[in-house]
């Protein structure tokens, strides 16, 4: 663990990795990072069945000390609030007061440039969608409304409205289930920057003097 | 700068006397995903709640859920798919 973050270990080399962008911090591998696919998506299960029908699931048989820690100490990690077992402090080094420690939010890193916060509090605040722009690109980050978790995609909307769970955009299109479709109801593809959702700690530590959307 | 820190390509400091260390064995063990199920039977024979948060990731084209909060335990599952090993990692 470092920064209140978890620490990868690969069997082969015995390499260490960080958690966000899969660096190697120490070992034969130092440096290396990860080769990254597409982003991944916060959904409930019905979200995912609904945009993608033949979606499959890996359901782990916990075991008793799994079961144990989500009672414990996941559940309220997890919870909005957050919570950071006291070890996890011994690890951190000097904090980024901008925001608070454990507040959600979204980061988006684009190719070029400064990592953007966008914390959950402002997304709210906008009705839970924000057009921005990153490395020359537009981008709407927004807050799906059936996971109240957020997502961000590249687009070259330049406003959009809610109509129950869906984002419709100026362009036509519609955001529904954390998929992009086109007027005509057929799935587009939806480009999507690299992002995390994280809290305020793991995502300033990791991207030290990151913007945040502050409303420009 | 200490010369035996290392600075990620992200500008991240990682102070080495502020890295715990598990020992040997890993404190927590990845999940390993050897089989899968449809995530429509799954839901149908009750196996998930409708409204459980997955992670949904797209492996070659397919879309795969983990469960977030045995997720947030495991922090890793890793499998192959059509001859390519995958991992994801929260």
């Amino acid at each position: 663990m470092y920064n209140g973050l978890a620490v990868m270990r690969d069997d082969q080399t015995r390499s260490r990795w960080e958690h966000i962008c899969g660096e190697c911090f120490e070992g034969p591998l130092q440096s290396y990072v990860l080769e990254q696919g597409e982003e991944v998506q916060h959904l409930t299960a019905r979200e995912t069945l609904n945009a993608h029908p033949d979606a499959m699931i890996a359901i782990s048989r916990p075991s008793f000390r799994e079961t144990l820690m989500r009672f414990v100490s996941i559940k309220r990690m997890n919870s909005k609030q957050g919570f950071l077992p006291f070890f996890f402090y011994f690890t951190m080094g000097k904090k980024d007061t901008r925001r608070e420690h454990l507040e959600m939010g979204i980061g988006v890193r684009p190719e070029k440039g400064s990592p953007r916060f966008y914390p959950l509090s402002e997304l709210r605040a906008r009705n839970k969608m924000i057009f921005d722009t990153l490395n020359e690109r537009s981008v709407l980050v927004y807050v799906d409304p059936v996971s109240a978790l957020p997502d961000a995609i590249y687009t070259q909307a330049k406003s959009a409205e809610w109509n129950g769970s869906s984002l419709v955009l100026d362009t036509g299109e519609t955001i529904q289930n954390g998929s992009l479709y086109k007027n005509n109801g057929d799935t587009l593809k939806a480009e999507r920057p690299w992002h995390l959702v994280s809290r305020w700690y793991g995502f300033s530590y990791t991207f030290p003097g990151c913007d945040i959307y502050q409303g420009y | 700068m200490s010369a035996e820190n290392y600075f990620t390509k992200t500008g991240m400091e990682i102070v080495r006397s502020r890295v715990i260390n598990s020992g040997e064995e890993s404190i927590f063990q990845p999940f390993p995903v050897t089989s899968t199920e449809t995530l429509s039977d799954a839901l149908r024979d009750k196996n998930l709640d409708e409204n459980a948060d997955l992670v949904v990731a797209s492996i070659k084209g397919k879309k795969l859920g983990l469960i977030k909060e045995q997720l947030a335990y495991h922090h890793v599952a890793q499998g192959v798919f059509e001859g390519t090993p995958w991992m994801i990692w929260f």
